[in-house]
């Protein structure tokens, strides 16, 4: 059984695979857009990043600042990542909610 | 003659939300997470929304924001603001139980406390240790000297100081006034407003101390955690 620290609570295992689907090193506004296109899930900025930092610390993923431009006022972006660790903790976490589906029927009347 | 070109540039985010995110957002996140919100809210909210709708956004955003790092910043701007206004609301409160909230305000009280004590602070340190306790007592400023935070230490508490020796001064100065100019005949009625407005330095002096002492404490907090 996976320890504590490397369990991945629900919306840490929705960010990983977004940042999946994003294919490639992604940032904060694409990771808020992606989520309302794909899950209509309107999540505050401030909301992802703490997630983000969590994951990071957990070291499923790893980030890099960019260059600043000026469509964000000369801010720079940083770049989210990622890592094997976390897709293998992905992985696991595809591979034993399945195995808890298996036998379930959610039309069957009790 | 071609009409010029009505050029108008894209609406910023409303400059308080900016602000006030700014200042409770850790260092490390602050460039990037404004930036975001920067770029979502030109590119995405103001065209899809309405100027209205995305400044509505972008202040819904800054108070969620603000809720998820105020308990990650315990030494935040946050946390000194938050002290600030439940120490004044714990004063009103008082004023409020005490009776009339205009009988604790007296401007030439202010004027014997405030001024002296600040021009004595700024004598024995710096206009540049004035603003960088100011800075130091609400800002998230890392990258600070040593030169730096001492000067800033040195104004609090020259200021809290001074502020209670002058209202000592002045309160004895009042009192010595009162001792020689009422009569007995008329004492019960002119000692009690006399008195009152006598020792109101006082609690002006210690309304200043006490702000100056949790400021002190507060930089020297996190100058320990440089160490």
């Amino acid at each position: 059984m996976a320890e504590k620290s490397q369990q991945l609570g629900e919306f840490e295992h929705v960010l990983l695979l977004v940042l999946m689907q994003n294919k490639g090193k992604t940032y904060g506004t694409q990771l808020r857009i992606t989520l309302k296109e794909m899950v209509n899930r309107d999540v505050s900025i401030g909301a992802l990043y703490a997630t983000l930092d969590r994951l990071q610390v957990k070291g499923f993923v790893i980030s890099q600042l960019g260059e600043p431009t000026n469509e964000r006022g000369g801010r720079a972006k940083r770049y989210f990542e990622i890592t094997a660790s976390g897709k293998q903790t992905l992985k696991q976490a595809k591979q034993n909610l399945e195995l808890l589906w298996q036998g379930v029927d959610l039309c069957q009347s009790h | 003659m071609p009409e010029p070109l009505n050029y108008s540039p894209a609406p910023a985010p409303p400059a308080l939300a900016e602000k006030l995110l700014a200042l409770s957002l850790p260092a490390e996140l602050r460039e990037q997470m404004l930036g975001d919100l920067y770029e979502e809210f030109q590119l995405y909210q103001v065209p899809q929304q309405g100027l209205f709708k995305a400044r509505c956004w972008y202040y819904w955003q800054t108070i969620q924001s603000i809720y998820v790092y105020l308990n990650k910043q315990k030494e935040g701007v946050m946390g000194f603001i938050i002290s600030a206004i439940v120490f004044f609301a714990a004063i009103s409160m008082g004023m409020w139980f005490g009776g009339e909230f205009s009988m604790f305000f007296d401007i030439p009280s202010v004027i014997l406390v405030v001024p002296p004590a600040l021009l004595f602070a700024l004598a024995a340190t710096s206009v540049e240790s004035m603003k960088w306790s100011m800075k130091l007592a609400i800002s998230e400023q890392l990258e600070v000297r040593v030169k730096q935070i001492n000067g800033a230490k040195r104004f609090l508490q020259v200021l809290g100081n001074s502020a209670i020796l002058m209202s000592l001064i002045t309160t004895l100065i009042g009192a010595v006034a009162m001792a020689s100019h009422i009569s007995a005949s008329e004492f019960s009625s002119i000692f009690g407003p006399a008195f009152a407005v006598c020792i109101l330095v006082l609690y002006y002096a210690l309304i200043i101390k006490t702000l100056c002492y949790v400021a002190y404490q507060k930089i020297e907090f996190r100058y320990e955690q440089q160490d």
